[in-house]
This record gives structure tokens, C-alpha cells and sequence, in this order.
């Protein structure tokens, strides 16, 4: 039986976005790449075809900030209050220490409009289940920091999309490049 | 037909100060007892992102870093990095280069032959930006030890290549480079 790959790039069935003055693009082979987005909605990368996906992002915020992101299914985020539960790690300086938190969204990177960058593990989002997921991510604020993100949804719904968010109320921008990745089961 | 999402790159050539290296038919390259390693011609405009996966186990005590690369010449300066390890003996942080102090991207700490590895992401090595890196390692020091390593280096220049250094001793075991297709 011939090997199979092991991580396969998924095309988004479509994007929406937010963000005055703001542009987002599918690549021919299916990355996402944007400027000056205070939001980013990647549609249909989530299905049964795999259980669990990468999402590898590179690029800066429009001001020292965090993204954030929210699972989205047929077009809507799920924004239920307190579903979202972080718990995140960082060092930066000589201090290091962990945070809690619940909201209705997931924290997933600070950075600034220096360069940044983030490996995150989604664990079963298509899954009528709680999803997990895993953010780990660097960028330049604060000198250059460490940070990880783990996060717990606790609603039984099967998602086929997700939005990141530039700081939810503030709208902080963000621009890079986003690609999801499926893992073969 | 999904493209493949992770691709293994094989070097153009490899470069080494100490026993010997190799490039392998899969791209992997082995290297035995050596102190300084360049890795030619892996970062290009192909990929934005990469994962780097190296294991590695050092003659004595000391730590595996990575530097960039562009043409022949390795960049030693305007780094910065912030690490933090974790093992039975404790949990630190340490802010171990600021400004433009810092000498290397990222780095994996050992004791001597103790067993090591770590995965590496760097990202946009290739572009004329700065270049991030995040790195997850463990190595048997102190029996076992987490290291969590983020590294920056803030030359807006484009990069082709890397290296790795030690910083004592010298060091034997495989790495390989992949690209995210984007």
C-alpha cells in the first residue's frame, strides 16, 4: 500500500474578512494571506476527511496585542459566553508563569507589529465535541518571547470554519499568512 | 488530489568542522562529531515556513544552535532570544540575549551523551524581514528536561541556509528540514 501524506493543505471554501482598508486572498494552493484584517473568517477548512490540523501562521499586528480566534460553523462564530477556556504559559524576561482564563473566545499569540509567528494543533473541531487545541507561538514583543496557549471549547458542535480576531473590541489588525493543514487520521 | 502539506528539502550542500556530514537520499543529513555544520540551500521563495527536526547528543555539557545563513556567510549577531527550561531540579526563565547582543536563533541544551532532540519552526527565514523561531526541545539533563526556546533575529535580510554551532564539545546525530507548502 502506497504511503500517504501525512499533512495535506487544505483550500478554505471561501473567506470573509473585516478591517478597514483590508484584503485577504486564497493562494493557488490554498494559504491564506491578508493585510490589516481586524478579522478573518477561513470557511470550510474543517471536515471529516481528518480529526485533528495545524494551523501555521507568520506575519505582525497593526500594535502590541493578542489575536484570538473563535470556531465558526455554517458562517457563524460560536461567541457563547465563558465557552472558551484558556490556559497559557509564557516567558518573557527573567519571569515566567501561567494564566488562566474563560471567555467567549481562545487567546492564541501576542505579538506586535513586529514579526511573530504560530504552530497551533486543533484537536476533532469538525467533531460534535468539546474542542482542543494547542498555540505555540513566538514573536518580537517584548524583546522576544515564549508563549503557549491551551484551549478548552466546551460546546458538543462540529465546526467546519474559524475566525481569527485582532484583540475582540479593540479590532487590532493583523496581517501574514495563515494555512490550515489537515492530519491524516 | 490535497498537496502535501510538509516537504522534506534536501540541502544543496553541506559544510562541516569536525568528523564528517552527510546528505542522505531522503534530504536528512547525519552528522558525527562535529562543532560546526552549515546546511546549504534549504530556506527559498517555495516556502514561507519551515520545521526543523533535529536529535542530537553532545560530547560534554553544553547546548546545539542554530544561526542563519545567506550565500556562504553565517550571521552571528542581532539575535535575540528568550528561553525557559523545566526539569526535576527546577523551572527558569532566562532572558539570555536582548537588543543585539544575541549570537544564535535558537538553541537545545544537553548533558554529556545524554540523548536530545527538538523541533524547531522557523519562520519566513527566506523573506528580507525579520526571522522568528520557535523551538520545543528535551534531552536527558538533569534525567529529563523540557526547553522552551523563542529566538528572533531582526536583520531584514533573506536567508538560504543554516547552521549549527555548539557551544562545547561537539555534537553527533540527524537533522531534517521541511517546508510548510503554503
Amino acid at each position: 500500500m502506497p504511503n500517504k501524506n501525512g499533512l495535506e493543505l487544505i483550500v478554505p471554501t471561501s473567506i470573509t474578512k473585516t478591517g478597514t482598508g483590508s484584503t485577504a486572498t486564497i493562494n493557488t494552493n490554498g494559504s491564506v494571506t491578508c493585510t490589516s484584517c481586524t478579522s478573518l473568517s477561513l470557511n470550510g477548512v474543517f471536515s471529516s476527511t481528518y480529526d485533528n490540523y495545524q494551523i501555521v501562521f507568520s506575519g505582525v499586528s497593526g500594535a502590541a496585542s493578542y489575536i484570538q480566534c473563535r470556531w465558526r460553523a455554517s458562517g457563524t462564530d460560536n461567541a457563547t459566553a465563558s465557552s472558551y477556556t484558556d490556559i497559557w504559559w509564557y516567558s518573557v524576561g527573567a519571569s515566567q508563569g501561567k494564566n488562566t482564563g474563560t471567555q467567549d473566545h481562545h487567546y492564541i499569540i501576542y505579538n506586535d507589529a513586529s514579526r511573530s509567528g504560530f504552530v497551533g494543533t486543533i484537536y476533532g473541531p469538525n467533531l460534535a465535541q468539546r474542542t482542543v487545541s494547542r498555540w505555540s507561538a513566538v514573536s518580537m514583543a517584548d524583546n522576544t518571547v515564549v508563549y503557549d496557549f491551551g484551549g478548552i471549547h466546551n460546546q458538543s458542535t462540529a465546526y467546519d470554519g474559524i475566525t481569527f480576531h485582532g484583540y475582540i473590541g479593540i479590532g487590532q489588525t493583523f496581517s501574514g499568512l495563515f494555512a490550515v493543514y489537515g492530519m491524516r487520521d | 488530489m490535497p498537496l502535501n502539506g510538509l516537504v522534506k528539502i534536501t540541502p544543496t550542500s553541506v559544510t562541516v568542522t569536525g568528523t564528517s556530514a552527510s546528505i542522505g537520499s531522503g534530504g536528512q543529513v547525519t552528522f558525527t562529531a562535529m562543532t560546526e555544520l552549515h546546511i546549504n540551500g534549504v530556506f527559498s521563495s517555495s516556502y514561507d515556513n519551515y520545521l526543523v527536526v533535529c536529535r542530537h547528543a553532545n560530547s560534554i555539557t553544553s547546548g546545539l544552535f542554530g544561526r542563519l545563513r545567506n550565500s556562504g556567510t553565517t550571521a552571528t549577531t542581532n539575535y535575540r532570544t528568550q528561553n525557559s527550561w523545566a526539569a526535576a531540579t527546577g523551572l527558569q526563565a532566562g532572558n539570555t540575549n536582548t537588543g543585539t547582543s544575541g549570537t544564535c536563533l535558537f538553541g537545545n541544551y544537553n548533558y554529556a551523551t545524554s540523548r536530545s532532540g527538538f523541533n524547531a519552526y522557523i519562520f519566513n527565514p527566506f523573506a528580507s524581514t525579520a526571522t522568528v523561531c520557535r523551538l520545543l526541545g528535551q534531552s536527558e539533563a538533569s534525567s529529563a528536561s523540557l526547553y522552551e526556546f523563542s529566538g528572533s533575529h531582526s536583520s531584514a535580510s533573506s536567508y538560504d541556509s543554516l547552521t549549527l554551532i555548539t557551544d562545547g564539545g561537539n555534537s553527533t546525530g540527524t537533522i531534517t528540514v521541511y517546508g510548510f507548502n503554503k
